[in-house]
Parts: C-alpha cells; structure tokens; sequence
C-alpha cells in the first residue's frame, strides 16, 4: 500500500522571518492620502477589478472618464501610526519597533500585528515590499 | 545571558531572553532566535509502563511519515550529558536537505511525562547554552501543588488540577482557559489598554465582551475607578434557576454559577480579566484571589 500513499509536499518558504522581517514597505504613488480633522489617514485608490467584474462595473456605469472606481479606506489610529512610518526606508522589523514602543506592546505582538496589517495593505496593492537580498542579486 | 521563564501546560523551563515562542499548542512548545524555529518541546502522559525502545519507535515513524524524515538514535552529546543524568534518555538526529536536527527524549518518572526536545539548525555555542540551560531548569507540575502559567507577559498560579482546556494568542487578545471538574477559570489580557478604553469605559468595554456570559449567568454589575486605573465586578446578586441547578447535576461542562472580574491598570497598559465558572456556589472573593496570583510582567 506503501506505493499509493500519496506523498506529503514539504512547503519551503522563499525566505525566512528574518529576512521578511527585513523587507521596506513602499507607497504606491497613484494613492491619495488625506487626513482626518482627528489627524487620521483616508486612503483613496483606484479599485482593482479582474476583466470580468471591470466589464461588468463598466457596463453598470461604475467607470467614469475612463477610470476605475474609487475605493476609501479609513485608517485607524494604530494604523495611521503604521502608515505615517512607510518611507521606504523604514523595514518591517523597525515599523514594528516603533509600533512596539508607541503602544507598550510586545515586541512580537507588533510584529505579529504590523507584518499583518502591511501584508492586507500589500493584498490591496496600496504597498509593495523592496527586498535589499534580492535586489544586489 | 540573561534568560526567562517559561512555564505551559504542566512545564516550566528557562530560556535565553532574546529566545520567543513562535509555536504554542497543548503540551507543544517552539521557540525561535528572531530569525527561524530552533528549539521544538513536546510531552505526552505516558503512564507508568513507559518502554523507551516502544516510544523511540513510534516517535520516529510518526515524523518518518510526516515528513519523511529519517530520525536515527545517537549518543548524547558530551555537554547534555550532566543536566539530563536524571533521567533516562535517548538522543537522535536527522538530516535533510534543507536542515539537520538533533534532540533528546527522556522520560521522568514523578510524572509519567515523556519529553521530547529537538535543536533544529546548526549546533552552535548558543544552541547548545540554550540547552543545557533547559535541560537544567525543566520542571514538571504536580497536579497536588499550584501551577506555574507563564507564557509571553502573562504569569499566573492556579490550582494544579486545572487543565488547559482552549487558548487565544491573537495580537492584542490573550486568553487560557483552564479547567477540572467543576470550575472553568479564562484568564484574558488585552492591550493596548489607552487605545481600547479611548472611546469607551472599562464598563462598557467589559459589558461588551462577556455580553454572552453576563445574560447567561444573570450577572450585575459594580464599577470602581480609581486614579490609576479602574476595576469591573460582575457578580450574582440572585442564585441560578432551579432548571439550570439540576441540569449541571447532569452535565459534567454545564457552570450555572459564575463571576467575572476586570482590571485596568495605567502603568502596565493593560487590561486584565478573570471569569470563573463554576457547578458549585462561588465564593465572593474567588476572582479577587486568582487576580492576587495573576500578573503582566514585562
């Protein structure tokens, strides 16, 4: 039976925690940034549609001279903190410092928190990550 | 070097301190160096009639079939030798081609406890520290005495009976449910305090996350605030229903009586809480003495 036992994929991640941890978050430029009258940061962006749905929006009038529609996105406080320290300078590992430090939180805590609050930004394409490792190569 | 303790689920250990917990499960332990997994802790119950070649066996075709790593027994390393000469053990290794592994598995006899200790990545000297330092500091709980729970920043001592029965280790919210036959203690944290109470009160906060709790038990409330913080009592000012009383005759996880107790305090910049669930009458100061044993240590 030994020969049909399906045989169990080991995943190899593409870098460790360290180097992740490593990694500058970047802003996308076609991103409007404004603040809040209680200082926190409205982010607007151009939606992104697979061809389908963008058919779809279009046909619904949703697109408008051309352009895709607009979504909002509200950051909260901690976020806003998060955002405000996205240079491209600062690495994950020192955004959650930061985050660490501003809060009174554990140091994993924030890096747990702030890795996954840049990685949804990342999924919405208002960021990209810059890898210092891969960029020499 | 400086090390921490760390005590879970029946265990406790010293660590380096620049040493975190990356893995947490029941009786599972993995430790990282900030860089990748290099220390993994497991046990299991196993009885009196422990056989050491039965488990060795077992072990390495659990892992063989996993993930189809060869697990070979060795010799112990010269320097585990001292620490370990308590008890009985066997040391193994594997290799494969992304990284090597070598540990230990003992057993200790007071309480019928398997241990199973693997280093993951190269052995160097401060792996090596880190073990020995283990290996000299491993304690395991007896179920007669208190028991240590000190995990991250929360530190606590309940009764040895109590069991791990569900955690939460989610940023900013803490929980350990611990449990025996007729009371269920959840211990909670949440941080960052300053920004969660910013719109609210600690007795809004809390009526909000126990509002299942505070309608099934028939909790009422009294606030106290003080200069550096404020505390929350939810207590029974009337008894549970005579239905609810003789349905928990029946059900072994039926807790008809019930008491909660949340803190915040200033200077830690966290919010605390204890719910005690119980079959039996509670007594009025019971969340107050588990809190008495129950800390932020930073």
């Amino acid at each position: 039976m030994k020969f049909f036992s399906k045989k169990k994929n080991v995943v190899v991640p593409e870098m460790t925690r360290g180097e992740a941890m490593a990694c500058k978050p970047l802003k996308n430029r076609d991103i409007t940034e404004n603040r809040t009258d209680n200082g926190l940061v409205m982010l607007s962006y151009p939606l992104r549609l697979k061809p389908l749905f963008a058919d779809v929006a279009k046909r619904f009038g949703m697109w408008k001279d051309g352009n895709p529609p607009i979504k909002r996105l509200e950051l909260d406080e901690m976020g806003t903190l998060v955002w405000d320290m996205i240079d491209g300078k600062n690495s994950v590992r020192k955004i959650a410092a930061g985050f660490a430090k501003k809060y009174q939180v554990l140091p994993r805590e924030a890096e747990v928190a702030t890795a996954s609050f840049l990685r949804d930004l990342g999924k919405r394409g208002l960021i990209a990550f810059s890898n210092d490792r891969h960029r020499t190569k | 070097m400086d090390f921490k303790n760390i005590a879970w689920d029946g265990i406790s250990f010293d660590a380096p301190s620049n040493f975190e917990v990356s893995g947490i499960d029941k009786r599972f332990l993995q430790l990282d160096n900030g860089e990748q997994p290099c220390i993994e802790l497991r046990w299991y119950d196993a009885g009196r009639t422990y056989k050491e070649k039965t488990y060795f066996r077992q072990l390495a075709k659990k892992i063989e079939s996993a993930s189809g790593l060869k697990i070979e027994s060795t010799v112990l390393p010269a320097s585990w030798k001292a620490s370990l000469k308590k008890y009985d053990t066997t040391a193994f290794y594997w290799q494969s081609d992304l990284a090597t592994g070598r540990g230990v598995m003992f057993y200790c006899k007071n309480s019928s406890k398997v241990m199973l200790i693997q280093f993951i990545g190269k052995c160097d000297e401060q792996i090596d520290n880190a073990a020995v330092t283990i290996f000299k500091s491993l304690k395991f709980s007896n179920p007669a005495a208190d028991q240590l729970w000190c995990i991250y920043d929360m530190k606590a001592t309940v009764p040895g009976t109590m069991a791990l029965e569900s955690f939460e280790f989610k940023p900013g919210r803490f929980n350990i449910s611990l449990t025996d036959q007729t009371e269920t203690i959840d211990l909670y944290r949440f941080s960052p305090a300053d920004v969660i109470l910013k719109d609210c009160t600690l007795g809004e906060f809390s009526r909000e996350l126990f509002k299942e709790e505070i309608k099934t038990l028939g909790l009422s409330r009294a606030e106290l605030e003080y200069e550096k913080g404020s505390t929350c009592m939810y207590g029974q000012e009337k008894g549970p229903s005579a239905a609810k009383l003789v349905l928990s005759k029946f059900s072994s996880k039926s807790r008809p009586y019930g008491q909660i107790e949340i803190r915040y305090t200033e200077e830690s910049n966290r919010i605390l809480a204890v719910m005690v669930r119980s079959r039996r009458k509670i007594a009025e100061d019971r969340a107050k003495n588990i809190f008495k044993k129950y800390e932020i240590f930073q």
